[in-house]
């Protein structure tokens, strides 16, 4: 456990220079809030989260840091558990300051559970979409496997598309709700078989 | 003499090269140099040794541990450096020492401090503010911040300056005395191999030539000369590479087969024409 610790600390490490990035990326959110320019906001908030969970793999491609992996006495197994749990550390923190942001600016007439329940909703999506890239990237690297980003975003799409069409959107919607327990269930499945997936992957890769 | 490393049989494939039944083995307390061409296969045995890449055969032992099994136990007490460092470029060489501290369960940062004021490093550097020499020397005070036993260099010394190398050399001497610390060093300036290393591991176009001590290897060639005439058919069947020119001809022979031609000039031969001369011979150039 205390490997695994360690791991998530070098990813933050890792992506300590641009962390300034990041910081200003949430006062850009904050400025279209005040706007009143929703669509920007969402549009930017979902830019920064896409692009935050791959500073690592981006900066350890440019850098060759697998050559780092290749000579420290970690299992490769330990350094994906300490890339997942960055990815969701810093996606939690990015849906916590959402969900404030959000709150506070929100004109509608929705109670507080409901707003949870929702956004817990949406961030789970997001995990599973993002678990579904993370294999990818793991065997592709970034550059190749850029286009692998896309596909969670058009999948994702997709199903509201098909669900809008066949108007199972609102039934849907509902049968969730019903059976939220499921959404937690499924993150962690989805999360679990995606480690496994990754685990393997990388101990394969020849660095 | 129990060994540093312990290597046997080990074969990599990859498309248009394979490396083959490479075995050798690195007393503790030596130096030993590792040298061939480029393209001949060093990175990737060293590469094999610190289990970065699948081996297609043979097995390796560092410390008499399996290097597959005993991966992390291993790289606790084993320093490399390679041509390059291997660390972000942004980082400042405190952030290094932060780094190294959640990896390493021996670091010292006392002791990486001061090597980093013994080689003049500043802390607050980032590593892309460094020249390639201090880059070396940064990634030495890191491998001797973790109590490494096994120093592993791959080219360390290409693009450093006579200064700069002649320092390294010395370190290098110094890290060997206890008797319990051993060097692998690859690199192509053999003349760094002459004044340091105790043995010798030759490869070229991924098989082995030779492995032992230095002197033998040096001892085991001679630099044959001649005249056009010399150049007869039983002497090229001999001549493991030669280069001829208007008035003669110059090549490497096993010292065995140089007393068969006492028409022929016989010398002690430099590293480096041993390595040029089977490159040539090799490649039928």
């Amino acid at each position: 456990m205390k490997n695994i610790l360690n791991a998530l600390r070098f990813n933050f490490i890792l992506v300590k220079p641009y962390l300034r990035y990041y910081l200003l990326g949430f006062v850009v959110v904050f400025f279209f809030k005040i706007m009143g320019s929703e669509i920007d906001a969402v549009s930017f908030m979902l830019f920064m989260l896409l692009s935050t969970h791959l500073y690592p793999f981006q900066l350890e491609e440019k850098n060759d840091l697998y050559r780092l992996y290749g000579i420290v006495p970690i299992k490769r197994s330990v350094l994906i558990f300490g890339r997942y749990l960055f990815i969701i550390v810093i996606s939690l923190i990015d849906w916590i300051l959402a969900m404030i942001l959000e709150y506070s600016f929100s004109k509608l007439a929705m109670n507080i559970s409901d707003y949870l329940l929702s956004s817990l909703f949406i961030f789970s999506i997001f995990l599973i979409l993002t678990a579904f890239e993370i294999p990818g990237l793991f065997k592709l690297g970034v550059i190749k496997g850029r286009w692998i980003v896309y596909i969670p975003l058009v999948l994702m799409f997709i199903i509201v598309f098909l669900a809008d069409t066949f108007h199972i959107l609102e039934s849907g919607t509902n049968w969730i709700t019903a059976n939220f327990w499921l959404v937690p269930t499924v993150t962690i499945l989805v999360l679990l078989f995606s480690v496994t997936l990754s685990v393997r992957i990388f101990n394969r890769k020849e660095f | 003499m129990s060994d540093a490393i312990n290597v046997k049989n080990i074969s990599k494939i990859y498309p248009g090269f394979e490396l083959k039944d490479i075995s050798f083995n690195l007393p503790k307390g030596y130096i030993m140099g590792f040298i061939g061409p480029n393209g001949a296969g060093k990175t990737t045995t060293i590469k094999l040794i610190l289990n970065m890449i699948q081996r297609a055969g043979g097995t390796i032992e560092v410390f008499g541990l399996d290097n597959i099994a005993y991966d992390a136990e291993i790289k606790e007490h084993t320093g490399v450096v390679f041509d390059n460092h291997y660390f972000l470029d942004e980082w400042t060489l405190n952030d290094i020492n932060r780094v190294m501290a959640l990896f390493f369960s021996n670091w010292q940062s006392s002791i990486y401090r001061e090597k980093l004021e013994q080689y003049q490093l500043n802390p607050a550097k980032k590593v892309k503010e460094l020249s390639k020499g201090m880059r070396l020397k940064l990634m030495l005070a890191v491998a001797f911040s973790h109590d490494a036993k096994l120093l592993i260099l791959d080219e360390p010394t290409s693009g450093l300056d006579p200064v700069a190398r002649d320092e390294l050399l010395e370190t290098l001497a110094k890290f060997i005395q206890d008797g319990e610390r051993s060097v692998l060093f690859s690199t192509h300036i053999t003349s760094d191999l002459e004044k340091i290393a105790d043995y010798i591991t030759f490869i070229n176009n991924g098989r082995l030539i030779f492995t032992g001590i230095k002197d033998e290897f040096i001892d085991s060639f001679r630099l044959v000369k001649g005249g056009k005439e010399d150049l007869t058919p039983d002497v090229k069947a001999h001549l493991i590479g030669y280069r001829e020119y208007d008035s003669g001809f110059e090549g490497i022979m096993y010292t065995e087969y140089a007393t068969l031609f006492p028409n022929l000039l016989a010398e002690k031969s430099s590293i480096d024409n041993i390595i040029v001369f089977t490159y040539k011979g090799t490649n039928g150039l």
